[in-house]
């Protein structure tokens, strides 16, 4: 039974691609909704049996360890598939409604094997078999930037798809140095063998360059605004929130697995100052855009920049100060991927309503499409890291830990940054209260686009007030580690 | 000094003149042959470092190397019809920041 | 003198990289990018490994070679112009040169450690060949072993064939088909499209026992599908979307349902039960030859010709 479950997260998508593209159009919809309640059940099933029993690992073919690739049950993958989840659900709902049909029947495809890679990526614990879903996922992703069709998508895709490859071939070269080095693909195995050596310091630093290339870590960002912010809405709002956090998990879970020892605490500092660096620059350019979109992508830059402050605080020196850096660091994953969603799609909804791209065009919006002000507003909230919300307990988690450690410098750089989202996310508000004497001229976008924006939007607000059984399954986790 | 260890070096000699070419090429297909000539040079590395540490032929990264062909076919593809639709539109065939390089 | 061979096979190889990187004109750098492919089948064969070196001939030389050509043809020439020294000048000149030295310089310091790694997989691919239901060590790994990674990679050769499709912004646009009404031509193909389906089953067939498999056979398969396609033979399959849809799942769908069967009989994804392994994984390979065929082919057709149709859309 433990092998349907495990697999599933694969399979369902994978046939949904496969329907999608061999049934006529009509159909999409209706087998989206039974496949997406499919996974949703499924990966409920998965939580259930874990906080039961704990971890589990299953090694596809019915091979043993070397010979065949693991699939593993563990806190973060659990939390990542039931986000990846609500947070596809919720976009494939808006883009029912959004996209034109003919779009719509080039994006599910594209949408169904996102999800097969998503769910690869969170599950896998084998080095190769993570490349191969990292590179399904970057096609599914620039297939989607693509459906735009226009020449800044076209654009946008081309960059991606080739900062994506070189990225891609530094995680390969690295999983070349290791092999060599240690003779095992599986990540459970490499953690066991793994020492510091010239060979494995550079493979690891190929395959951090090349997974910090496919996130979009400072300097090696300039793919990202015009893709997630030129994108077709629903597509951003997937790119933003889903697709990069992939590429992070994987760099994440060979932090956490591998045993750095001593060298942590550099490695971490150089990684934190990618971040710090990114949270400033990213909150900068964000402040200085001047198109609704591109002020919400500018914002992810910096978002990543507050991932990446996991690295210098998780470093083995403090074991409180480590648990709260990685539960303050998977909460603002979580309420990122909520919030970013949520804030796409509510710009993509103001854009219907204006017609127009630039900021000036959202004067009197306030008063007369307030839904959608208050669904851009409540993500918001969660972005810039106010309470209640979960963005708001994920940075206070981290700033615990540096207050901890004494590492004066994140924490300046973390108040920093909030001030800096704060007025990004102002600036956008005022130019919506401004008043005009035009009236009502705006146009009305469909009920469904506004309440699934909104949707997602209280729900990174209600992460908040259950963040604490996000941070119990994490502490489950390290209690049940061996 | 075996073969398998010699080979591993030329991956490396393939891998520094793809990222040259990837980084100095601004021409769109230009720059995916030297990603072509990169992954080539992974592969090298891939099988004849594994190989030259196990002192034999070793089978799976032979193996992973297939697999990586035929991702790298499916990239080159990709960025091609890419490349060719953007050149219909465009009429260029550098990225729009590239074009006053040139 | 072993040495001295692949010494000499390195200097050739690197001087067709340089030269495929440096030289001016696009269609150079092409051809010289498929003898570096060839170079390369060359020295699989002196790594000890024919499979890839057979892949890397038929797809890696033979099929990318195909693509870049046919996209080369459809620039016109303005676009292939000469660079001109002045381009040393240049900081990403001076950037690229550094980027490629340090990535040198920081792989060698890597490749010149002893290894010495602690866990030899070689030993249990051997040991359980007989386990999984054929005898040649690398399809035991590509469809059983690791079959998952296999899975997903023909997942990826059917997503990147829709990303094409869906890039051709009219369906009804017919594919122009170049005819090349040349006697000769129809009469050597009589000859070789039958040889080019046998090379093809003849390497998926010699897959279970030695060098060959789904991949070259694929790619061979292809081969023959573009030849015939050149030659002036255009069949309404090519047009009609749902039948290309159609070729592009089939190996990925036998797959997946193979997959989803052995999840109840063996409680894992791709657990062949021990007397179906060998049967399965004919099957398996049987439709993935078929599919890969069909997308290899349909990613050169429905790239011809993009240009065209959209710069006239664009004139009207």
């Amino acid at each position: 039974m433990m092998g349907v479950a495990i697999s599933m997260p694969v399979i369902l998508p994978l046939l949904g691609a496969i329907i999608s593209l061999l049934l006529p159009a009509r159909y999409n919809n209706r087998i989206a909704f039974i496949f997406m309640l499919g996974l949703v059940v499924n990966a409920a099933w998965l939580l259930m049996h874990f906080s039961a029993q704990g971890p589990y690992q299953q090694v596809m073919g019915g091979w043993t360890l070397p010979l065949g690739i693991a699939l593993r049950i563990d806190a973060l993958a659990i939390i990542f598939s039931m986000m990846s989840c609500v947070v596809a659900s919720v976009c494939g709902f808006y883009a029912r409604f959004y996209l034109r049909a003919k779009q719509l029947k080039q994006f599910w495809p594209f949408f169904w094997f996102l999800l097969t890679a998503l769910n690869t990526i969170w599950l896998s614990a084998d080095l190769f078999n993570l490349y191969v879903g990292l590179e399904l996922l970057t096609f599914s992703a620039v297939g989607l930037v693509a459906l735009g069709q226009n020449k800044h998508a076209l654009a946008a895709a081309l960059r991606y798809l080739f900062a994506a490859l070189l990225g891609s071939m530094g995680y390969l070269l690295g999983i070349a140095l290791l092999y060599a080095q240690f003779g095992t693909l599986s990540l459970s195995q490499l953690s066991d063998a793994f020492s510091l050596t010239t060979t494995s310091a550079v493979a690891l630093g190929f395959m951090f360059i090349g997974l910090m290339m496919k996130t979009a870590v400072f300097p090696l960002h300039t793919w990202l605004p015009p893709a997630h912010g030129g994108s077709l809405t629903p597509v951003s709002a997937l790119l933003s929130a889903l697709v990069i956090k992939a590429s992070f998990y994987i760099l994440l879970r060979l932090w956490m697995a591998l045993p750095f020892g001593e060298n942590a605490f550099v490695i971490g500092s150089l990684m934190g100052t990618l971040g710090g660096t990114a949270i400033i620059w990213g909150s900068w350019m964000a402040l200085n855009q001047t198109q609704l979109k591109q002020i919400v992508a500018y914002s992810t830059l910096a978002q990543i920049g507050y991932f990446m402050l996991i690295f210098p605080l998780f470093s083995y020196s403090d074991p409180t100060a480590n648990q709260y850096a990685l539960h303050g660091g998977v909460l603002m994953l979580l309420s990122h991927a909520l919030a970013k969603a949520g804030m796409f799609l509510a710009a993509g909804n103001l854009l219907i309503c204006t017609n127009k791209t630039d900021l000036t065009s959202l004067a009197g919006l306030s008063r007369y499409r307030p839904l959608n002000i208050f669904a851009f507003g409540l993500a918001g909230v969660s972005i810039m890291g106010l309470p209640p919300s979960g963005g708001f307990n994920g940075k206070w988690l981290l700033v615990q830990s540096a207050l901890m450690q004494s590492k004066w410098v994140w924490l300046i750089i973390i108040l920093l940054g909030s001030l800096l989202s704060a007025a990004y996310i102002f600036k956008v508000f005022s130019y919506t209260y401004l008043e005009t004497k035009a009236g009502d001229k705006f146009e009305q976008p469909s009920a469904m686009l506004e309440w699934s924006a909104l949707s997602l939007s209280v729900l990174s607000i209600l992460l908040g007030f259950f963040s604490v059984w996000v941070l119990d399954l994490l502490t489950l986790a390290e209690m049940r580690m061996p | 000094m075996n073969s398998y260890l010699i080979f591993s070096y030329a991956g490396v000699a393939l891998c520094g003149i793809g990222v040259f070419g990837f980084i100095f090429h601004s021409h769109l297909i230009k720059r995916l042959i030297a990603f072509n000539i990169l992954s080539n040079g992974v592969f090298l590395i891939l099988v004849g470092l594994a190989q030259n540490a196990q002192k034999q032929p070793d089978h799976l990264p032979q193996a992973l190397v297939l697999t990586g062909i035929v991702v790298a076919v499916a990239a080159t593809a990709l960025a091609l019809v890419l490349i060719k639709q953007w050149y219909a539109i465009s009429q260029q065939t550098t990225l729009p920041e590239d074009q006053e390089h040139q | 003198m072993n040495e001295l061979i692949d010494l000499a096979l390195i200097a050739i190889l690197l001087f067709m990289a340089l030269f495929s990187v440096l030289s001016a004109v696009l269609f150079k750098a092409i051809i010289f990018f498929i003898l570096l492919g060839l170079m390369l089948a060359i020295i699989w064969i002196r790594l000890d490994a024919p499979d890839i070196a057979l892949a890397e001939a038929a797809i890696g030389a033979g099929i990318t070679g195909i693509l870049f050509l046919n996209a080369q043809a459809q620039l016109p020439p303005q676009h292939t112009q000469a660079y001109t020294v002045s381009m040393c000048k240049q900081s990403r000149f001076w950037f690229a040169l550094i980027a490629s030295l340090s990535t040198m310089i920081v792989l060698t310091l890597a490749v010149n450690q002893p290894l010495n790694p602690t866990i030899s997989i070689n030993q249990p691919i051997i040991e359980q060949l007989n386990a999984s239901g054929v005898e040649h060590p690398i399809t035991a790994i590509l469809l059983n072993y690791r079959s998952f990674d296999t899975l997903l990679e023909i997942a990826v050769l059917v997503q990147v064939a829709v990303i094409a499709l869906s890039l051709r912004q009219h369906e009804h646009i017919k594919i122009h088909s170049p005819t090349l009404p040349n006697p000769l031509l129809h009469a050597c193909l009589t000859l070789f499209l039958p040889m080019l389906f046998l090379v093809s089953m003849y390497l998926l067939w010699a897959g279970a026992s030695q060098p060959g498999g789904a991949f070259q056979a694929g790619s061979v398969l292809a081969a023959a599908f573009i030849l015939f396609y050149l030659a002036g033979f255009n069949t309404p399959i090519n047009n009609h979307e749902l039948y290309l849809k159609f070729g592009w799942v089939f190996g990925l769908s036998v797959f997946l349902m193979v997959g989803i069967l052995t999840l109840f009989t063996g409680d894992a994804l791709l657990a062949y039960p021990l007397e179906f392994a060998g049967v399965s994984i004919f099957f398996i390979e049987f439709a993935v030859t078929l599919s890969i065929g069909w997308i290899l082919f349909s990613l050169f057709v429905l790239s011809q010709n993009i240009s065209l149709s959209n710069v006239k859309e664009n004139n009207e």
